[in-house]
């Protein structure tokens, strides 16, 4: 497959940077093939990150951040890789589990919370021993057989930015396949998806491709390098295409003048050209943070009006709209997306269970249309035709 | 280069750190614009608090800082009589806030004025959930007597049917604005 579509090498790295103990890894081989002639490749013996805060001399979090986005490190990762979504207290949790293949993200969204989380350590990274990473989710999977574990490997890094030059999905979406009670969430707010589209008769639905979307002038404004909305849900119409099931996350609602329109607009251009049935889940949550990255977006995108809009400092350090105000963005755009398809399971991220009160009148119960999302037991995928687990 | 006033606020109230800094950054016109408003005397904390909700209206409507610190109404209450210093500054802070946050402060009125509608018809005053996070409101009463009760009672069950309690929780549950 050949992707037609946007001059990847814009947000290449500028800088390849591998550990001596990944050099015989296949993902670092296949990265430094592709590299070559693109980026200034290097082998680094010192451990930690070279652009740590302690050792990248006294530029600033800012600065260093900015580097960061065109430096990748390839390294082994150690320690646990599966991990239950970290949720938040007196929040409904949707039961993610987590595995990070890299950490950082080489797109540049105004909002990402990798700023605040990442500034410390701001290399861009991507782990060449995925085989552990694999082998310890079908561990966890086969211990707990009656258990559906649906993993995201969307929290740390995007899961699709570096598939051209990783082909990680080569490895991830055949390996899903294969297990019975695991299902990938691969989310993104890339294109590429030529990697995917190879994989039509393996991926046997236990791959969900997500994509995060917004109102397109946040798109425009405020997630520099991405896909476009229009290419995001063009590269969904082709996966969909291929058999997947797809996911569409309104993460983070930005409150704005116009927003109802925007986001009216965008609800409507995604169901125009991708049918409700084939869509898994929608998740939706508003604009919230960490109070550090009110400064990092202020010194990294003094033009943006995000830092601006109506969120404030509440009580427990963290930035977000007003309640009143949050209920209403969520309100309105389930709304929406309950006038599609009544059946679409639409759940909220990151929301107290006063929330699901008001909004959707009770938190999420077995049986409904968001089993596959909250339950434990979950149900399997739809299987498409001509597919058998 | 500090001004004047400036200048000897900044050492009468030991300011340093961020605010130092920033006031350091003024230009000439922002620092003018600035000293009617350290004539108020505010706290360094007060100051801060103006002069971040300042920056920020003035980023966010693309306008000078300049031009927020020395808008009409800014003026009218640096210049009201009969209204003491620290009057006008919580006057100041509440006229910087309502700019800053015009969505936020919508809601705000909207749901005192129902309090207050509730209060002179049921005389009851309904509390909100701090930072109207939650979805439950709060009644405080007291009794000296059974037969008081039963008139809170009957003054709980008007309250329960007034229109303003149900507008309470519609803004609170993001059902209407
Ligand atoms: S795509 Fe996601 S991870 Fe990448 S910069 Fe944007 S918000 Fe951050």
């Amino acid at each position: 497959m050949t992707y037609d579509g946007r001059d990847r090498s814009a947000f290449w790295p500028e800088k390849l940077l591998v550990r001596e103990e990944s050099l015989a890894d296949p993902l670092a081989k296949r990265l430094m093939s592709k590299l070559e002639g693109h980026a200034e490749i290097s082998i680094l013996s010192e451990k930690g990150d070279p652009l740590a805060a302690d050792t990248a001399g006294d530029s600033s979090d800012a600065e260093r951040f900015t580097k960061g986005k065109r430096t990748l490190l390839l390294q082994r990762h150690s320690g646990s890789w599966l991990k239950a979504c970290p949720g938040t207290s007196g929040h409904v949790c949707c039961n993610l589990w987590i595995v990070n293949p890299g950490e950082g993200c080489p797109f540049d969204c105004t909002y990402c919370y990798l700023q605040s989380y990442l500034k410390r350590n701001p290399t861009l990274k991507l782990y060449t021993n995925i085989q552990e990473m694999l082998s310890e989710i079908e561990t966890r999977a086969s211990a707990e057989p009656n258990r559906m574990f649906r993993v995201g490997t969307g929290e740390l890094i995007d899961s699709l930015v570096w598939d051209d030059l990783s082909e990680q999905t080569l490895e991830l979406v055949p390996f899903f396949a294969r297990i019975p009670n695991v299902l990938l969430e691969l989310k993104s707010k890339d294109d590429y998806v030529e990697n995917l589209l190879t994989l039509r008769n393996e991926h046997l639905g236990k791959t969900v491709v997500s994509w995060s979307v917004n109102a397109k002038s946040v798109t425009e404004k405020d997630e520099r390098s991405t896909a476009s909305l229009e290419q995001r849900i063009a590269a969904a119409e082709k996966v969909v295409e291929a058999g997947y099931r797809v996911g569409f996350h309104f993460d983070p609602l930005v409150h704005f003048e116009g927003w109802e329109d925007e986001y009216r607009d965008t609800v409507q251009s995604i169901f125009s050209r991708i049918p409700a049935e084939r869509v898994a889940w929608v998740s939706i949550s508003t604009l919230r943070y960490r109070s550090d990255l009110q400064d990092m977006m202020l010194a990294r995108f003094p033009e943006s009006k995000i830092p601006f809009g109506e969120q404030f400092l509440a009580k427990d350090r963290k930035i977000r709209y007003v309640q009143p105000l949050r209920f209403r963005m969520l309100h309105f755009v389930r709304d929406e997306l309950m006038a599609i398809r009544k059946e679409l399971p639409v759940y909220m991220c990151m929301e107290s269970s006063s929330a699901w009160r008001q909004i959707t009148g009770g938190a999420p119960v077995a049986g409904s249309e968001l089993s596959e999302v909250f339950s434990r037991k979950g149900k399997l995928p739809i299987i498409e035709e001509g597919h058998h687990l | 280069m500090m001004l004047g006033s400036l200048k000897q606020y900044v050492e009468e109230k030991h300011v340093g750190g961020s605010l130092r800094e920033r006031l350091e950054a003024l230009g000439v016109d922002e620092q003018e614009a600035l000293c009617a408003i350290l004539a108020l005397s505010p706290s360094a904390n007060t100051l801060q608090e103006l002069l971040r909700l300042s920056v920020e209206i003035a980023a966010r409507d693309g306008v000078s800082l300049h031009s927020v610190l020395s808008s009409e109404e800014l003026l009218a209450i640096l210049e009201r009589e009969g209204v003491n210093r620290k009057e006008k500054q919580k006057l100041l802070r509440a006229l910087l806030e309502e700019t800053r946050f015009p969505e936020m402060k919508k809601i705000r009125d909207s749901l005192s004025a129902h309090q207050a509608q509730l209060r002179k018809e049921c005389g009851l005053r309904l509390s909100l959930p701090e930072d109207l996070e939650g979805d439950s409101v709060s009644l405080e009463i007291s009794a000296r007597s059974p037969k008081d009760l039963e008139q809170l009672a009957a003054r709980i069950k008007q309250l329960a049917k007034h229109p303003s309690t149900k507008a309470v929780f519609d803004i609170l549950g993001g059902h209407s604005s």
